[in-house]
């Protein structure tokens, strides 16, 4: 549906988007996800047209429209801060996009009450955007995106000045609304959560360029980078030796005498330096021995434990400078007090060994 | 926020306000006076002075003329000025900076050097003296004045309605008609509003490309000083100084209105 091939953008001479291709499915819903400044906005931007590319090509089903100007690329686009016309009812203000395409009356207002079904604001359309809140507002702000059936709807950080629970709250909405209409969405977020909650797929952004790409459950248990394992959720990252390969599991020595066993994705030969990651959801506090011969073993002293919520999270000391962070249901474990000595033990399915 | 200002303070605010405003409101008694000299403070009080300004056809003459000029440099400045100050606000071509200067210009020359300029280009084109030579010499120099009170507008703008307004559908100059100016309407009249007094009371630009075809009230008022010193001028300036009032009290209107927009 839509393909971005080579894209460069230079802002003065420093380049905001370096050759960055990637291509959108058609009803896919894909998640721009990065720090600020990582380029997300600026790809998001440069389909919308907002922004020139500097190189490369932006296709939009199958149709070059590097050079088409924005108004023209049938696109539908929510913004963060809403970019209602304050002027404007809701009503106007959703019926404007159907307006500009010169649509008689009789269509408008049908649309633009099924428009205002879908985002729940019946009832509220002769009102002006500034008597909304904010959850409102950027509810006739999608409304505004859909009325017109466009193909694919961009959304720049939409939810990023709501409040948590109204974040939440829209995050499902928007989700539903991509189930109902089938539509391609192109999302852009920082928030991590938001990405894996809402997306089908994730673009890892950084610097310009896109990290990795793939489906939310696998950039969360199957990291191929250490920025996708240290942006995407919390990460235990070791640093170790890769050694040899036995069966589907490689081994690494970290801190010269433990062998951590893990899934190598890349090919290594020995004495290559890797990261081991595993997340701490997947660790288990034992003080004795280990259950099972096949689980990676650690020894280490606790030196923190709280409770977050759900969980407990403890952080433990292991060798000379590494913490190893282990998250557990709090209902299913009991207290570590500090400086108790533990043993960590995990699956090596859930290690992976990460060289860039 | 009143109670952080001290007494001394406030005092001097209001001599200070008073200073300022007297010499204004000195003439407003005056025109009410039934004598024929202008004296402070006048004695009786009568309209008489007012029925000799609407009965004077030469001063009805030279109002409709003011009202004429100033109307025309409304106009023209205000097309002129609010697509420049959009154009100075939002584009971003490398030139736009000098083009902000010149726009800036007329407010920066001093205004004999400008009425000069224009009076002799004006006499070589061939419109010296004419009433649209004073709107055209009006014009420019109220452009700056619009311009800046549309860009103080604009400002409070956001961008990203006009780039979401172009992403939904919208060209460029349906964008600027339906998304700009609507809400750019305050400002708009204000800087109209100004522009029409600024003209209207302007007296060294009209004081050189008029002519006795083209007599504005300013001028007359100035000239008919010269001669004998009317009592009528009283009237008149107690009328111009309402007009003004009424100006500032509407824009003030305008701008509280779309603060709360």
């Amino acid at each position: 549906m839509v393909s971005v091939q080579g894209a460069t953008v230079t802002y003065a001479a420093t380049p905001a988007l370096k050759d960055v291709s990637i291509d959108v499915a058609k009803g896919e819903f894909l998640t721009l996800l990065g720090p600020s400044g990582s380029g997300k906005t600026t790809l998001l931007n440069a389909i919308a047209g907002i922004v020139p590319l500097t190189q490369g090509l932006i296709l939009i089903d199958g149709t070059d429209v590097t050079h088409v100007p924005l108004n023209l690329r049938g696109l539908g686009m929510v913004f963060q801060n809403y970019a209602l016309m304050p002027h404007l009812t809701v009503f106007e203000n959703v019926a404007f996009p159907l307006r500009v395409r010169g649509l008689p009356s009789a269509t408008i207002r049908q649309k633009v009450s099924k428009a205002l079904d879908l985002v729940r604001l019946t009832g509220l359309d002769q009102r002006r955007p500034r008597q909304l809140s904010g959850g409102q507002q950027q509810r006739v702000s999608l409304a505004r995106a859909i009325v017109y059936e466009p193909k694919v709807i961009l959304m720049d950080e939409p939810l990023g000045a709501l409040d948590k629970q109204l974040r939440e709250e829209m995050q499902v909405e928007i989700r539903h609304l991509h189930v109902v209409l089938g539509t391609t969405i192109i999302y852009v977020t920082h928030d991590q959560e938001e990405a894996l909650s809402m997306s089908t797929n994730i673009a890892l952004v950084s610097e310009g360029v896109i990290h990795e790409s793939g489906a939310p459950h696998d950039i969360y248990f199957k990291p191929r980078s250490r920025f996708a394992a240290s942006f995407v959720g919390t990460s235990n990252l070791l640093s170790g030796t890769y050694e040899k390969s036995e069966g589907k599991w490689a081994t690494v020595s970290v801190n010269g005498n433990a062998r951590i066993r893990g899934v190598a994705h890349d090919k290594l030969s020995p004495g290559d330096p890797v990261s081991i990651m595993f997340r701490p959801e997947a660790v288990e506090i034992t003080q004795g021995t280990p259950l099972s011969q096949d689980l990676n073993v650690i020894d280490g002293d606790v030196f923190d434990h709280f409770l977050q919520g759900a969980t407990w999270k403890t952080i433990v000391a292991v060798g000379d400078a590494d913490r190893v962070i282990v998250q557990r249901l709090a209902q299913s474990t009991s207290q570590v007090p500090r400086n108790t000595k533990v043993r960590l033990a995990w699956h090596p399915d859930n290690t992976h060994l990460l060289t860039r | 926020m009143s109670e952080t200002i001290s007494w001394p303070l406030k005092i001097t605010a209001c001599l200070v306000l008073f200073f300022l405003v007297v010499p204004s409101f000195v003439v407003v008694p005056m025109s009410f006076s039934d004598s024929r000299e202008m004296m402070f403070p006048p004695r009786g009080f009568s309209l008489m002075l007012y029925r000799e300004y609407f009965a004077g056809p030469e001063w009805i003459a030279a109002t409709l003329e003011s009202t004429v000029v100033a109307a025309g440099a409304m106009i023209l400045s205000v097309v002129a000025g609010v697509p420049a100050a959009y154009a100075i606000v939002r584009s971003r071509f490398p030139g736009i900076h000098l083009v902000r200067a010149m726009v800036m210009m007329p407010m920066l020359v001093p205004t004999v050097v400008s009425a000069l300029g224009l009076y002799l280009y004006f006499a070589r084109v061939g419109i010296s003296g004419t009433t649209s030579a004073i709107i055209l010499g009006h014009a420019i120099h109220n452009l700056p004045f619009v311009v800046l009170v549309v860009i103080a507008g604009m400002r409070q703008m956001n961008v990203n309605i006009e780039i979401a307004a172009q992403v939904l559908g919208a060209s460029r100059m349906r964008t600027f008609f339906s998304v700009v100016l609507p809400p750019l309407m305050p400002s708009i009249v204000a800087a109209a509003l100004f522009s029409f007094l600024l003209s209207f009371d302007e007296v060294v630009i009209a004081w050189f490309l008029t002519s006795p075809r083209a007599l504005t009230l300013p001028i007359k008022m100035y000239s008919s000083i010269q001669w004998e010193v009317s009592p009528v001028l009283a009237a008149i300036s107690t009328l111009l100084t309402l007009l003004s009032l009424v100006v500032c009290v509407v824009s003030l209107l305008l701008r509280k209105g779309e603060i709360s927009t």
